[in-house]
């Protein structure tokens, strides 16, 4: 990554400069660019930054959001930028779409702006004690921001690839099953057991959605005890629903022990979501695990590869045990 | 050089680094990548000395089920595991883990030609080896786990 690791004393970076003269273009006038600092994050395929925006005597603070090197996810950043951009003021929880730059023309990388909003996705809260009641208050109210989330007209993202009821989960699983062929660096005969019967039990969607894609604490930006902002829409495309409700309570992320997983799935219905099929939930979760696997996968091989020299990744297919460990649990016999 | 031995030069590097070079790194992008090193150095110096016996135990297992299942098995390596001049447990760890990586190969390709019990001519005989598939990749997932090697544990 070419921006500095913070803000420099003295003379402004070239970075922040290139930024300046980016905005300025884009607003139309002189936009100046201070408090240029990295924002910490476990995130990997976006970098996150905060800096302030002032032009015409306003001061805008900011977060841009730029495309890391390779690492365990290659997504481009429009269809996310016009994603948020679409879901303003649609009463789902997103922070406001500013600016979108999705060539290295801008600051040497593509990114984009959004407004800055309030509040901390650190996931540490889930293992801490007293966090109880502000946990189970944040996950009521993702589930009824994800209820939200599905019920909203998709004609707005015309951006997003089409899909139909009866090609939602065949899409989802062809491209993840390809993305494993493609990324594995040996056979790993439990992920294809779980894909063979992925492949062999699709379901049918109740309808299109728009699908996060990554929903899930750590993705949640909350404030107290109230939920903020969904971020990290890098995954997002038309769907089945139900898509989200496997991944949202996957145990690395799960509120199970503050809200029940049946608590929020009522909550999920009582927010207009709709009921949930058990056995078509389970095809979703059997889906997440493959998902993360191949995603844990991919970053191991951009390791071994060099595309990527960051260390989280270089071990991460020792993770595949777990997940597949779910998804034998999963199919086990009733 | 055999002394020290390999591993207690991972656990020595990793030591060195998380006692020395960690505190002198502020919070960031290069003390982040100093942690996950120590954190594979400890784990690879966990795992290794457990890796034959684990290869050895995995190789003989997929080989007696592929072979229960009517699958085909792999042509064996040149040094010919525990049958040839040397003992099975002088294969060197390449020839160990070429080998287990082919059987595995091997159980994956079986899997994917396995009949559905959906479709298959007798369900209840396909229902039964697709479970006995199943229990054999939790035998595997579970003798992996014990090397510990997840960053996430397991």
């Amino acid at each position: 990554m070419s921006l500095p690791a913070a803000p420099a004393p003295g003379p402004a970076a070239p970075q922040q400069q290139r930024l300046e003269a980016f905005l300025t273009d884009a607003v139309g006038e002189r936009v100046a660019v201070t408090e240029l600092q990295r924002i910490s994050s476990v995130g990997n395929a976006r970098e996150p930054w905060s800096f302030t925006a002032t032009w015409d005597g306003q001061r805008t603070r900011c977060v841009m959001l730029v495309k890391a090197a390779a690492g365990q996810l290659e997504t481009t950043l429009r269809p996310e930028f016009d994603t948020i951009a679409a879901m303003h003021g649609q009463g789902v929880p997103v922070a406001r779409a500013l600016w979108c730059d999705d060539t290295d023309a801008g600051i040497g990388a593509a990114f984009f702006v959004t407004e800055w909003v309030p509040g901390s996705a650190d996931t540490r809260l889930l293992r801490r004690a007293e966090g109880v009641d502000q946990i189970r208050a944040v996950a009521l109210q993702l589930a009824q921001a994800a209820a939200r989330l599905h019920q909203l007209d998709v004609a707005p993202f015309g951006h997003l690839n089409p899909t139909t009821t009866t090609e939602a989960a065949a899409t989802q699983l062809g491209y993840w099953a390809e993305l494993f062929q493609r990324q594995r660096m040996e056979a790993h005969p439990a992920l294809v057991y779980a894909v063979t019967w992925l492949q062999r039990h699709l379901p049918r969607a109740q309808r299109v959605s728009v699908v996060h894609g990554d929903l899930r604490f750590g993705n949640v930006l909350y404030d107290g005890d109230r939920l903020t902002a969904l971020l990290d829409w890098e995954m997002t495309h038309l769907g089945d629903p139900i898509e989200d409700l496997g991944w949202v309570y996957r145990s690395l992320w799960s509120p199970e022990r503050a809200l029940p997983f049946s608590e929020f799935l009522a909550a999920y219905r009582d927010a207009g979501g709709g009921e949930v099929d058990p056995q078509h939930l389970r095809w979703y979760q059997v889906f997440a695990e493959v998902k993360h696997s191949v995603i844990s996968l991919t970053g191991t091989r951009s390791f071994a590869e060099r595309s990527t020299t960051s260390l989280r990744h270089a071990d991460r297919a020792a993770t595949v045990v777990a997940f597949t460990d779910r998804v034998l649990e999963l199919l086990a016999p009733c | 050089m055999l002394n020290p031995s390999v591993i207690d030069l991972l656990v020595g590097v990793a030591d060195a680094l998380h006692a020395d070079v960690t505190p002198e790194l502020g919070p960031g992008p290069a003390r982040d990548q100093l942690q996950a090193a120590v954190a594979i150095l400890r784990r690879v110096a966990r795992a290794l000395p457990q890796l034959p016996a684990y290869l050895l135990e995995d190789i003989a297992e997929l080989t007696e089920t592929l072979r229960n299942l009517g699958a085909p098995l792999p042509p064996l390596p040149d040094a010919v595991i525990g049958q040839g001049a040397l003992p099975a447990t002088m294969v060197s760890l390449d020839v160990l883990i070429a080998h287990d990586l082919a059987l595995r190969a091997g159980l994956a390709e079986l899997i994917e030609t396995e009949p559905s019990p959906a479709t298959a001519p007798d369900p209840e005989e396909a229902a039964v080896r697709q479970e006995r598939l199943r229990l054999v990749l939790v035998g595997l997932n579970q003798r992996e786990a014990g090397l510990r090697l997840s960053p996430w544990g397991r």
